[in-house]
């Protein structure tokens, strides 16, 4: 029994003093991303309100990659919104990946679009073989509608998207989302801004309880779904926080799979999206890392947290569970296939900097986190650590985080018309506590377990979560 | 408790220190919705300004109303103004008191408001400005173009287009260049095209320093000269073309403004880079040369280098010549023979060009 207890008191008294710089290491670099983010948000829109801005009326040709599996409920409405986008040239290419359900007939049934018989594809990068292809024209704008075998994954219908798509750049989002009416005017000044840019990150927003009208946010903000609100937090404190931060190293290893801007003949050069990835959006942005900075090709990954694209966040902690499980395998799927860049010079930041931070920090997080809870409950039980010193710590941490969201969600400015008064400030700190002590635990569990279930979760083939339609107004 | 608040004191102070600085962000976050107030505030501020110099008589500024350039809001407000309907009364401003204005915003630090002063100047009506007054406010803009913002930058050159002055122009293009900023190429050709003065004496002017420009730039003035319709140089592109040191990218560039004007020397280019680069690995003049060739009519020789280009390795040239033979109306055994053809992939490229047409069509019979 003694030894036992000297086990016990060695473990907790080492492990105690690693899990206590681990949270200021964390905490520090989060605090210094915030702010950081934080202020260069503020004087990117002092600049803009000075007209130190590029607006200029010509824009890149850009197509726009909507994959889509089992989406008949919001298909058409996606599409819809995707016409109403301020524009000179772009193209909508949605590609039904074999969806078992009436995607590709509300497709038919909305738009006059044609079969056409002779289109030659060019198979740049891999993916199923294409069955049909149909086109017709709204205005302007082409829309194609690619149907295909099913290849499994979203990477698959992407690359496929990615051999039909006629203009050299292109937009890889989701069929549940509405792209902000001034977004693609807004990622193209990235490129107009510099001329090595490879791809444009945009911000992603949760839509669940926004109205638009005309591809626009009219009203909302947090609603009456906590899962949903929490991610609203989450979603600012991740966007504004780190991206923009991870931005001005030009480390970013996130284009969200939601929505990303690509040099087409870069995306084609790496050899596609990987369609075994459960990670589809942060393997190909660190293959373009790797790439560029192995060749040593000046490049530039930016984001643009002013470009906005709204999303569906999963409103049941089921579908949030099968959507974390999906992300930290794809989290771990990819760090294991690019191992060689972790602390390797030659590829500089992120080689030395960014993968060791995703590997204490996002990967191994949930691991410590329960060892660490673990540990202290220890440390108390056997005396070692006195209940006050642990509950300030944990409070102080917890204020912290606190202070955290409420700053990145205040910058973010949740929705235009959204009023940022004292009220809203109460709700975001409310739903910031609950944040703490429920959501991140939980969230911390449901990645734990994908170490186990890892090999089951990146077998399985792609799940489209249950969708309702975005409230618009007319 | 006081024992655990005395022995952690420092960690404590720190923790309230960055605090502290949180708060003030959420403050500084909760207060931006309340600018647009006192922009009308300030609007109002130079109205009063406008009514009583129009009183007055005379544009000229009291030494306090001068500072105002350099204080944020004021200086927003009055671009505002510039922009809505008070255009005459800040263009009388900006004609009365250039060196003053010059002068007060030479001192600054602070590139924004430099950049945003001469967004001022780009959006003004500045048509009846007197030379002197002109050279001041180009002299203002002039050292701008070494700024490391780009948008400083290109505030900057909007402000020389507006002025109107060609060799002001031209020679910032040249310290562009000199200094190195990749300045969008796309940036520069629109604004070239965009300029307020005699468009011709600025291309004369871009033209005297060509040779002193990097590739970028001789790009965007080839494009701008394609968007103007500019062919007095065309001899001196064409002989460019022979030079080996010119870029693919410039390359591409000369053909599109030669292909503007349809000639036997042109169509001769367009043949000979065709036959040459269309099956190299460098086939991106070729591709441009297919188009170009869809513009001449379909003699014997266009349409053999055509049957030649649809059986390149590259896709994009495989498809320009298909576009090209189908728009020229090339004769049905050609046609034929390519269709009836061994290479698959020649076929396919014909097949769908003859498609578009067939869609086209019937999309205007309807």
């Amino acid at each position: 029994m003694a030894g036992l207890r000297t086990v016990a008191e060695f473990y907790t008294t080492y492990f105690n003093a690693f899990i206590a710089v681990y949270l200021w290491v964390y905490t520090i670099y989060l605090l210094i991303c915030c702010l950081g983010g934080a202020f260069r948000v503020t004087g990117k829109r002092r600049l803009a309100d000075l007209h130190n801005v590029i607006d200029h009326e010509y824009y890149y040709p850009i197509s726009i990659l909507v994959p889509a599996y089992n989406e008949e409920a919001t298909i058409v409405q996606t599409v819809n919104n995707l016409l109403k986008l301020e524009f000179k040239r772009y193209e909508i290419v949605v590609i039904d990946d074999g969806s078992t359900d009436k995607t590709k007939q509300q497709m038919l049934d909305h738009y006059p679009l044609a079969r056409e018989r002779n289109r030659p594809i060019r198979y740049q990068v891999a993916c199923h073989p294409i069955h049909e292809i149909y086109s017709c024209r709204m205005g302007e704008v082409l829309i194609t509608l690619i149907s295909k075998e099913n290849g499994r994954s979203k990477s698959d219908a992407v690359n496929a998207g990615i051999n039909a798509a006629t203009y050299p750049y292109v937009i890889n989002m989701d069929a549940d989302e509405i792209l902000q009416k001034d977004s693609l005017r807004l990622a193209c000044s990235a490129l107009l801004e510099a001329n090595n840019v490879v791809a444009v990150g945009g911000n992603i927003k949760i839509s669940n309880d926004v109205r638009f009208k005309d591809a626009m946010p009219v009203s909302g903000g947090m609603g009456k779904n906590a899962v949903v609100n929490m991610q609203i937090l989450e979603y600012s404190r991740g966007f504004l926080g780190t991206r923009v931060f991870q931005d001005l190293l030009n480390a970013n290893l996130i284009i969200s799979g939601g929505y990303g801007l690509f040099k087409k003949e870069s995306v084609i050069a790496v050899g596609g999206f990987d369609p075994v990835s459960k990670g589809e959006d942060m393997e190909m942005t660190v293959k373009l890392q790797q790439y560029y900075r192995k060749k040593r090709i000046p490049f530039s990954l930016r984001f643009v947290p002013e470009s906005v694209c709204w999303t569906q966040g999963p409103a049941s902690l089921k579908d949030l569970r099968a959507q974390r499980l999906r992300w930290h395998c794809g989290l771990i799927q990819t760090i294991y296939k690019y191992r060689k860049m972790i602390l390797n010079p030659r590829y500089g930041i992120v080689g030395l900097f960014m993968f060791p931070y995703m590997i204490l920090f996002e990967l191994l997080s949930p691991v410590f986190m329960i060892l660490g809870l673990l540990s202290v409950g220890l440390s108390v039980a056997l005396g070692s650590a006195s209940v006050l010193k642990v509950l300030t710590a944990f409070l102080i941490y917890v204020l912290f985080g606190l202070l955290l969201t409420a700053v990145t969600y205040m910058d973010n400015r949740y929705c235009p018309q959204q009023k940022l008064g004292f009220a809203e400030l109460l709700k975001v700190l409310f739903y910031g506590l609950l944040d703490a002590f429920f959501f991140r635990p939980y969230i911390a569990l449901v990645n734990f377990t994908a170490f186990f279930k890892y090999k089951k979760v990146t077998k399985a083939k792609w799940v489209s979560p249950v969708r309702v339609k975005i409230s618009e107004e007319e | 408790m006081s024992e655990y608040i005395r022995s952690n004191i420092q960690i404590l102070g720190i923790c309230a220190l960055v605090l502290a600085v949180l708060l003030v962000r959420i403050a500084a976050s909760l207060r931006s919705g309340r600018r647009e107030i006192s922009d009308g505030k300030h609007e109002d501020a130079w109205r009063k300004t406008f009514a009583r110099c129009e009183a007055s008589g005379s544009f000229a500024l009291k030494d306090m109303e001068i500072s105002r350039f350099a204080i944020n809001p004021m200086l927003r407000a009055f671009g505002r103004l510039a922009e809505a309907g008070a255009g005459k009364d800040c263009a009388a401003i900006l004609r009365e008191n250039s060196r003053k204005i010059t002068a007060r915003l030479s001192t600054q630090t602070d590139n924004a408001k430099k950049g945003y002063f001469a967004y001022i100047l780009a959006i003004s009506d500045l048509s009846e400005l007197p030379a002197e007054q002109r050279t001041e406010y180009i002299g203002f803009a002039r050292p701008m173009l070494s700024n490391h913002s780009i948008f400083c930058r290109e505030n900057a050159l909007k402000a020389l287009y507006n002025l109107g002055d060609a060799d002001a122009v031209a020679e910032a293009v040249e310290k562009l260049s000199a200094d190195a900023h990749l300045h969008n190429e796309k940036l520069l050709s629109d604004g070239m095209n965009s300029f307020r003065g005699d468009r011709a004496k600025l291309a004369e002017a871009l033209m005297e320093r060509f040779e002193r420009y990097d590739d970028h730039s001789q790009s965007a003035i080839i494009t701008f000269f394609t968007v103007a319709g500019f062919h007095d140089w065309d001899a001196f592109f064409k002989e460019r073309l022979a030079r080996e040191e010119i870029s693919i990218d410039q390359r591409c560039d000369i053909l599109r403004l030669l292909m503007k004007v349809p000639s036997a020397d042109t169509k001769r280019i367009l043949i000979d880079t065709l036959r040459e680069k269309g099956k190299a690995e460098d086939w991106q003049t070729a591709a441009v040369a297919a188009t170009g060739l869809a513009c001449y009519p379909d003699d014997a020789e266009t349409v053999e280098a055509l049957r030649y280009g649809i059986t390149s390795p590259a896709w994009s040239v495989r498809k320009n010549c298909a576009a090209a033979l189908v728009k020229l109306r090339a004769p049905r055994e050609v046609l034929d023979g390519i269709l009836c053809g061994e290479d698959a992939y020649a076929r396919d490229a014909l097949r769908f060009a003859l498609d578009q047409r067939e869609d086209q069509t019937e999309g205007e019979k309807e």
